[in-house]
């Protein structure tokens, strides 16, 4: 893979569930792009904690489509609780530290 | 073909019925409806989905109709301050992209039930999450006009599959 296409790759991280939930939370505090969820989830929040330095957040769907967007990342919480088809997807396009904290919930609590 | 005319802002803001400036899309008014966004309507349908709400990002001006009929609109997120006017308005616009509303007086029994009527403006568009879970009767249709550059909001709502039934309640 290219060093571009290995830029843009999603990272794909296994969040567990909270307890009697079926909430899952993950903080991400890196750039790069993260794919948290592999199947159709609910895209509840995201909180940034630390806006890092002048860059932009985008939050999509397994399919691609923007579900949302910083241009220029800024601190704030911003809860949603969308649909997210067939995945979710964090892209944290930055220099600096972000510390972002994502919260979606799935269908049931397996581990996919 | 003459300039139009354009109404001073002081006008319309003592103009208690708000009618003509809404009415004529000619007139630079508060809401800043030009005609070149009414040519903009965009029909936006997005599948009921499995959890969760509907959503939409929206990164152009415009007017987008995403809902057509009752639903509830949870939220709007807003990450870009940008210039223009956005307004969420209780209706489904005509194809010349007008509202029923428009013509009505915005203190009246009859605007409350009509087609169109406002229930949110920001102007100019403020960041922030809007958490509103508002009612809609008519359907959902976001106006984003005026101004120059791009509009980042994402729209939560979610659709009321059963008709509600609504009737005025009057002192008569």
């Amino acid at each position: 893979m290219s060093k571009l296409g290995s830029l843009l790759a999603p990272k794909d991280v296994f969040c567990p569930v909270a307890a009697g939930t079926t909430m899952r939370t993950y903080q991400l505090f890196s750039p790069g792009v993260y794919r948290l969820a592999r199947r159709d989830v609910a895209f509840y929040s995201i909180m940034i904690a630390a806006a890092g330095s002048f860059g932009s957040i985008v939050v999509r769907t397994g399919t691609r489509r923007m579900l949302w967007a910083q241009p220029s990342s800024f601190t704030g919480s911003f809860v949603l609780d969308c649909f997210s088809e067939e995945g979710l997807i964090v892209e944290a396009h930055m220099e600096a530290q972000p510390f972002l904290t994502i919260s979606w919930r799935e269908p049931d609590d397996r581990l996919v | 073909m003459a300039k139009p005319r354009k109404q001073p802002v002081s006008d319309a803001v003592n103009n208690t019925n708000m009618t003509i400036p809404l009415v004529k899309p000619q007139v630079v008014s508060l809401f800043s409806r030009t005609g070149r966004e009414q040519d903009n309507i965009h029909h936006i349908t997005v599948p009921e989905p499995r959890m969760g709400a509907k959503s939409f990002f929206i990164e152009k001006k415009g007017i987008y109709v995403l809902e057509i009929g009752p639903c509830v609109l949870r939220s709007l997120s807003c990450t870009y301050v940008g210039t223009g006017t956005f307004m969420v308005r209780d209706g489904v616009p005509s194809e010349a992209g007008h509202f029923d509303a428009d013509r009505l007086d915005p203190f009246s029994d009859e605007y409350m039930l009509a087609n169109g009527r406002r229930v949110y403006v920001m102007s100019p568009q403020a960041i922030g999450f809007w958490g509103l879970d508002a009612g809609l009767h008519h359907g959902l249709t976001i106006v984003a006009s005026g101004g120059d550059g791009p509009v980042m909001v994402t729209v939560c709502w979610l659709k009321i599959k059963a008709k509600p039934k609504v009737e005025l309640i009057t002192d008569e």
